[in-house]
């Protein structure tokens, strides 16, 4: 598993997406364009990013991504 | 008759990085009388690069709850991306024959009080535009054709792959993404890489992004051996991405300078249905953000009211 590969699943855990909206510019963006600053996904939901972690518990998939000891 | 409605899936990079195709496909769908449902609290699809190759079982859990979101309503999903429909429909086709997996889904979906139940179908808006509205409907709505304007297409990999399953079209000889998007009035012009990935997805560009701009070199270089386009336009705001942005970083690695408008299907509707780019943000996309230009209007035929 690469290191990026790896970063990108721990994303998906820690926001519930792979690209999250991480940064104000963002927002402001979706503004811009003539829609709701923070969408109805997982960005507004953090009830479902904590679905997210469950899952990746009861599978092991939190344990494969995990970072390692050097 | 009732609306037809669907369920909304945006994934992450039409939300969080290109959004006026979230703002375009609005206009369009609403244009063409159909809904676009919120589907609150949906994740990552989750992208099938990585999940699908680290963890079948992971990424079908994963998957089958964005499903769930979608049965609990009882209309059909949308989506605008390439991978969100990999990982979607692959996941439901799979979990409607496998038992198996199905089997140990449920089993970890039981932790969060979810059920994949198998009650719905996913749609890619290609499809949901070609096989709901029809293209007669959608020529009607047409009132800016981009008459004159040479348009190239990207049509990516994953709406029409793998084609015996997927059974969507001929995925080494398309034919329906070329004729929505002539419904637009354009000229297409055809190059020789049209059909090769655009280089970022099977998680390449997160692995070296220099290996993917390769690949989308060499598109733009086909491209310009067949004579050029003035446009060019995918169905994926991860291939969106990787063609537009990309043209920034192909600056940057390979001191080569690219100037194409890259648009997504929606966009391109949008904009021949008679919406101004202004209503959606078209310069929003990261290429004009970053080099702080605009699209060339002239070249797309679009006079721009100031």
């Amino acid at each position: 598993m690469l290191v990026p590969h790896q970063k990108v699943a721990l994303k998906v855990l820690e926001t519930g997406h792979a690209v999250p909206l991480d940064k104000e510019s963002w927002e402001n963006l979706r503004e811009k364009v003539g829609i709701e600053r923070v969408p109805p996904n997982a960005s507004a939901h953090p009830e479902a990013v904590e679905e997210i972690r469950k899952i990746a518990k009861k599978t092991g998939f939190d344990k494969l991504v995990e970072e390692k000891e050097e | 008759m009732a609306k037809k409605s669907f369920y909304h899936f945006l994934g992450c990079i039409i939300p969080h990085r290109y959004p006026s195709v979230e703002s375009a496909v609005k206009l369009v769908f609403k244009d063409l009388g159909m809904d676009l449902l919120d589907m609150e609290g949906a994740t990552c699809c989750p992208a099938p690069g990585v999940f699908g190759s680290f963890d079948r079982v992971t990424w079908a859990t994963i998957a089958a709850r964005n499903l769930t979101i979608a049965e609990a309503g009882g209309h059909p999903i949308t989506t605008g991306c390439n991978g969100c429909f990999a990982s979607l429909w692959d996941a439901n086709y799979e979990l409607k024959h496998d038992d198996e997996l199905r089997e140990a889904v449920n089993e970890n979906l039981a932790a969060i009080d979810r059920e994949f139940k198998g009650t719905i179908e996913v749609w890619h808006y290609v499809d949901a535009l070609y096989s709901h509205v029809g293209l007669e409907t959608i020529r009607k709505q047409v009132t800016r054709p981009f008459k004159g304007v040479r348009m190239a297409l990207h049509p990516g990999c994953h709406w029409m792959r793998p084609k015996l399953i997927k059974q969507k079209d001929d995925s080494e000889r398309p034919h329906i993404f070329r004729e929505l998007c002539e419904t637009s009035g354009a000229e297409y012009v055809p190059y020789k890489d049209e059909l090769i990935c655009c280089g970022a997805g099977g998680a390449v560009r997160t692995a070296d992004v220099k290996i993917a701009l390769e690949f989308t070199k060499q598109k733009f270089d086909s491209l310009l051996e067949a004579g050029g386009a003035d446009m060019i336009i995918t169905p994926c705001p991860f291939c969106e991405l990787q063609l537009d942005m990309g043209q920034v970083e192909i600056q940057k690695h390979f001191e080569e300078e690219y100037n194409f408008d890259v648009l997504h299907v929606v966009e391109l509707l949008a904009l021949a249905f008679g919406h101004e780019p202004d209503e959606f943000g078209l310069k929003t996309h990261l290429q004009y953000m970053q080099r702080k230009s605009e699209p060339n209007w002239e070249r797309l035929g679009i006079e721009v009211k100031t």
